[in-house]
């Protein structure tokens, strides 16, 4: 697990915000859920694993396969294939419990998109929208009236296999194997991905796929590091240093990091993603041996005020604007805040290049951790059993690749009405932003693709980075398996933990309290998790 | 009315007070009340897929995170009773003084126009509250940029942990203090004017009739709003402060509500919550009663007489 | 007896330096509160490039004005639906509450009658129990209120702390008047309609600025118990303007459009969208607050 995600604080802060209540980790949080939140014995998995079958109806500009990164795309295929020939509803209504990130759509009566969306659906489609940080609260509330959705997002409650069994329909007669084949742009989705869909042996949930996409890595403000004669590289922990002190000028009120690198500086030292194996144990990255070292360096950054001063009082979105505006040059985001970038970035010179971990004694590479393979899954009610087929139909349908028709109409609606064509690429009118929203991405989605029409040139400099530090990206071998203590006490556990590395960063505690820290986090639940994860590991050998 | 009558008597005499009373109680009683029963999920292991007729009993154990006496419970104790205690000592007082002076205006203008103005905060969310004390007091507010730019060295004001409390608590007065006055103002527009002009008649200047006459007008509500916030004393400013808690740490910053936040209902321990919410209830309701009985001695009316 | 000083409603005209004093004070006051609230407006209406440079907050915009952010939020007209669905539970809600709050008020007052002190306590108890999340929900369930906007009035519609506030003032009404008309033969509801309304109309008006900017500002109950986003209020709207923001911004959208505004100017446009309704409504209530209402009524 990440260890100093500030989103996530952000997110349970703002969960917390609404009041006291349940709150986790809904969303695009690409950790955090730590280990949990998926299947519990992969044994079985690998029997009833659905088949993967990629879908190749859409060439790519840029082919990511052979480096476990999402393909590139410069435009939008020209003339996009239709994926699907026949409506997948029934004319009955379906209705989705999901949560949403972005302003409500207008209604039904008012909303082309959805009318339209209606009717290649071939079923009214009643979507129940919950802001995203209130999703675990209304989640438990619903399950806890029968009130579910036909089809619904799969809420951070504990006990989720016992849950799922109860509400959900066991989806594994339909999934497993060779079955999948009937949905095809399910069959897409990334086997890794299904970790998270799979509980007690049995297809729950369909997964919505990250990946490669939500790794962390090292943005730099590739125009400003060159007006100073810099280059976006760096070779040690030492050499690190050296860049941020160039890139720091208090005078102009600039802080080379707009937050605390805790993870890159991690991935200098090798520490692994969340746990690493020990033949059948399974062993917390927090124990690494150069957690110490990390903290030393982190540390110095701090007081040598290489760190934006605000990096703990101010919010998220906070870094994304210091970066944006240069008055801090480095930032530490997953490869998914790309585009947000491009979009905020007002000087027309600005450009970012990713830096690549080196090891931290100069002796070559670090390694990234690899983003989670899922973000969520999607369930279907046990009352809506006898629709199964078609539900799973609909999710089929949400799930169409990138250079589909249906893509392009889920995503960007109709042209003319809700996108204008721009060199090519679709681009959303404000009609079309407010009338898309109805949270279709986290009812099923498809693979992840890079695609930033913004900045003619960018996708392939994404792919490029991602090329770069992806392949040898550490993997977190607990991700997708399911604890049940994980899922009751990591965030607190992580919240913790997260508290001392701030206290020892900005030197409210020395480093020494570092190891009893860990040693709490152990007894406190963390070596549990390692036992009940390890346990779920060695099953599925 | 102290003489005995019989039930139906006064069942007669009485119920068109309780007809009148009737609506009112009903809501309580429907949407207050009647939920209640769901407190008995402190004692299980409530999961909401089970419902209360299956979720497991777990005895006491949701109780453990309060009385298992471990440091951190008690930092957050003691930090909760201090802020509590700065907040009735510097917090509460402030809106009286406030609504005094406005009070005091000729012009009802000015007073109206003073008033809309200083309510505005209130309406702001904790998230800009926090936002524009940033802005202005953070490590690159505007404050420590010009310092910074100017050559001084900045002032370590936000994330400093000795300077949180005077952070929390101007944050709050800022908000909270304009529209805290309304009901003072709204006791002072309703004390009787010919009081004042009996106490000017005997010669009383403006300090004497702040002192003799506005005074004693606002204690009975003063009172009973002490008893009331007495019964808050154990929640003090929790999104204010978990939206904090980062920048100075668990050790300065833990109040009750945040500790159990952390400890029980991050990880969807509903029973936690309900065990945590049913302490606090009954603390409460000792201390509103006590402190109710005391004013009553004292011969105030309190909440009520009893 | 200080002859040479004019008396205003009772009181002695203020001396020189006890006027420079308050004309201090207050002056800081709206000051430390009118400065944060002109770097608002400003925000709101600060051109993208400025608000990005400034790294947030703009206090004194010098590129000119830009409503993008207005308009970006207002496109769409769900805000516009959502207001007025917030004005019509403000106006329902605070309507059915003060009227429920004050005859419920009133009977506490009448101290002595049967089972006053128990009702009391019983309320004064509401106040420091808390239902709980669930419970609450599967109530409204139960009463059959889930996706009705009666769900987001009803429940709260009596705040036992306004019940209190507003009983002990009617306890503080002089007993004279009303044992006077009692002796007339008032009945009780002519007793609270001709006396106690009329005489606490100042906390009457406090409790229903509370009552309606508490209905106003509400978005939890609705997020929990309006499943149709069309029924959803003007908070709740504007949270998943705040939310998509702080969290995420574009970048789990996949999604590309016209250049949006920045989150600093729309969480600022936001809250001018929503206190500004309150501030057109609140000088029809602030009438109410003038001195002496109740002289009149004692003498007349």
């Amino acid at each position: 697990m990440n260890v100093n995600d500030a989103r996530l604080g952000r997110r349970a802060v703002l969960a917390g915000a609404a009041a006291l209540g349940l709150a986790g980790t809904v969303g695009c949080s690409n950790n955090g859920r730590g280990a949990s939140g998926a299947g519990n014995d992969a044994a079985t998995k690998t029997k009833i694993r659905p088949a993967y079958e990629r879908y190749d109806g859409v060439k790519p500009d840029l082919a990511g396969a052979e480096y476990k990164i999402p393909d590139a795309f410069n435009k939008y295929p020209a003339n996009p294939v239709q994926a699907i020939t026949q409506a997948p509803g029934d004319g009955k209504p379906i209705t989705v419990t999901t949560y949403t990130n972005t302003p409500i759509p207008p209604k039904l009566e008012q909303n082309t998109f959805w009318q339209e969306f209606n009717k290649r659906v071939g079923s009214p489609v009643q979507v129940n929208l919950t802001p995203s940080v209130d999703y675990d609260k209304k989640f438990a509330t619903v399950v806890a009236g029968d009130q579910l959705g036909d089809v619904f997002t799969v809420g951070n409650v504990p006990q989720t296999p016992q849950m799922l069994a109860a509400k959900a329909v066991d989806l594994t007669p339909h999934l497993s194997g060779e079955n999948i084949k009937k949905y095809p742009y399910l069959a897409n989705l990334p086997e890794l991905a299904w970790n998270s869909g799979i509980f007690d042996g049995k297809i729950y949930g369909v997964p919505i796929p990250r990946g490669a996409i939500s790794s962390q890595v090292m943005y730099s403000r590739g125009d400003i590091l060159e007006a100073q004669g810099l280059k976006a590289e760096v070779k040690s922990s030492d050499d690190f240093l050296e860049l941020c002190k160039a890139l720091t000028n208090k005078k102009l009120n600039r802080f080379a990091l707009a937050t605390a690198p805790t993870q890159f500086v991690r991935n200098m030292f090798d520490v692994p993603n969340g746990w690493s194996k020990d033949g059948d144990k399974l062993v917390s990255s927090l124990e690494h041996d150069g957690q110490e070292e990390v903290l030393k360096i982190l540390q110095q950054l701090w007081k040598s005020g290489y760190i934006h001063p605000d990096a703990y009082s101010g919010q998220n979105l906070d870094m994304k604007t210091r970066f944006a505006n240069g008055s801090s040059p480095l930032v530490q985001d997953t490869f998914s805040g790309w585009p947000t970038y491009l979009q905020t970035m007002t000087d027309p010179k600005a450009s970012i290049s990713i830096i690549a971990p080196p090891k931290h004694d100069g002796s070559g590479k670090g390694t990234i951790w690899l983003g989670a393979p899922a973000i969520g899954v999607t369930a279907i009610s046990k009352k809506a059993e006898s629709r199964v087929e078609t539900l799973l139909g609909y999710l089929n349908f949400l799930a169409t690749p990138f250079g589909t028709q249906e893509y392009l109409f889920r995503k960007f609606g109709l042209p003319g009405v809700h996108h204008r064509l721009v060199d090519g690429n679709p681009v959303l009118n404000a009609k079309g932003f407010s009338e898309v929203q109805l949270g279709l991405m986290y009812q099923a989605d498809a693979p992840w693709t890079i695609f930033l029409p913004e900045h003619a040139g960018s996708a392939e400099t994404q792919f490029n980075a991602m090329k770069g530090v992806v392949p040898t990206a550490l993997d977190n071998p607990a991700a997708g398996l399911y604890s049940e203590t994980s899922n009751r006490k990591n965030k607190q556990l992580t919240d913790a933990i997260n508290q001392v590395t701030d206290d020892i960063v900005q030197g409210r505690k020395p480093i020494s309290a570092w190891a009893p820290a860990v040693k709490k986090w152990k007894s406190d639940g963390g070596d549990k998790i390692a036992e009940e994860l390890a346990q779920a590991l060695k099953s599925s050998r | 009315m102290g003489e005995k009558r019989s039930l139906g008597a006064r069942l007669r005499r009485d119920y068109p007070v309780l007809l009148l009373a009737v609506p009112g109680l009903l809501i309580l009683l429907a949407f207050q009340y009647y939920p209640l029963w769901g407190n008995i999920i402190a004692f299980q292991d409530y999961q909401p897929y089970l419902g209360v007729g299956k979720s497991l009993w777990s005895g006491f154990q949701n109780f453990s995170v309060i009385f298992n006496g471990d440091g951190e419970f008690l930092n957050a104790v003691k930090n909760t009773l201090i802020l509590t205690l700065i907040q009735t000592v510097i917090v509460f007082p402030a809106p009286i003084v406030v609504a005094l002076v406005l009070h005091s205006l000729l012009s009802n203008k000015l007073r109206q126009f003073v008033q809309t103005i200083i309510y505005l905060p209130h309406f702001m969310s904790w998230v800009i509250v926090v936002a524009i004390f940033q802005q202005v007091l953070g490590g690159t507010g505007m404050i420590n940029n010009w310092l910074r730019s100017h050559g001084y060295s900045p002032m370590h004001i936000i994330g400093n942990v000795e300077a949180f409390r005077a952070l929390l608590t101007s944050q709050v007065l800022w908000k909270d203090t304009g529209w805290a006055t309304i009901l003072f103002l709204a006791v002072l527009s309703q004390i009787d004017r010919s009081l004042y002009e009996a106490s000017a008649v005997d010669g009383a200047g403006r300090w004497r009739q702040t002192w003799h006459v506005t005074l004693p007008g606002l204690k009975p509500i003063i009172i009973l709003l002490l008893i009331l916030k007495l019964g808050d004393s154990l929640t003090v400013g929790f999104e204010q402060i978990i939206l904090q808690q980062q920048a100075v740490g668990v050790d300065a910053s833990d109040v009750l509500d945040t500790y159990v936040y952390n400890n029980g209902i991050l990880g969807g321990n509903w029973g936690v919550a309900a065990a945590v919410g049913l302490v606090k209830s009954a603390v409460a309701l000792a201390l509103v009663l006590s402190a109710n009985k005391i004013a009553h001695r004292l011969g105030e009316e309190g909440v009520y007489r009893g | 007896m200080n002859t040479k000083r004019t008396m205003v409603g009772g009181m002695p005209m203020p001396g020189v330096t006890e006027r420079v004093v308050k004309a201090v004070f207050l002056t800081i006051i709206c000051a430390v509160v009118i400065l944060p609230f002109v770097g608002v407006i400003s925000t709101s209406l600060a051109p993208a490039e400025e608000v990005t440079k400034a790294g947030g907050f703009v206090m004194f915009p010098t590129k000119g004005i830009d409503f993008t952010a207005y308009r970006s939020i207002l496109s769409g007209g769900t805000v516009t639906q959502a207001l007025l669905i917030s004005a019509f539970v403000t106006a329902v809600g605070t309507t059915i509450a003060v009227a429920l709050t004050c005859t419920l008020g009133w009977a506490l007052s009448r101290r002595g009658t049967i089972g006053n002190k128990a009702l009391l306590l019983l309320v004064l108890i509401s106040l420091l129990f808390n239902p709980g999340l669930i419970p609450s929900y599967l109530t409204v369930q139960q009463f059959g209120l889930l996706n009705s906007l009666w769900a987001v009035i009803v429940p709260v519609s009596v705040s036992a702390f306004n019940v209190i506030v507003v009983r002990s003032f009617f306890v503080g009404l002089p007993n004279e008047i009303i044992d006077a008309a009692r002796i007339d033969g008032a009945s009780e509801w002519k007793l609270f309609r001709y006396i106690g309304l009329p005489l606490s109309k100042a906390v009457i008006a406090v409790i229903g600025l509370f009552y309606g900017v508490g209905y106003w500002n509400s978005f939890f109950n609705a997020m929990l118990y309006l499943n149709d986003s069309a029924k959803w209020p003007l908070q709740l709207v504007l949270r998943t303007y705040v939310v998509n923001g702080v969290e995420l911004g574009g970048q789990d959208l996949g999604l590309a459009g016209e250049a949006a505004p920045p989150q600093t100017s729309i969480q600022m446009a936001i809250l001018m969208i929503s206190v500004v309704p309150i501030l057109c409504v609140y000088p029809f209530i602030q009438r109410h607050f003038a001195k002496g209402v109740l002289t009149g009524a004692v003498k007349g």
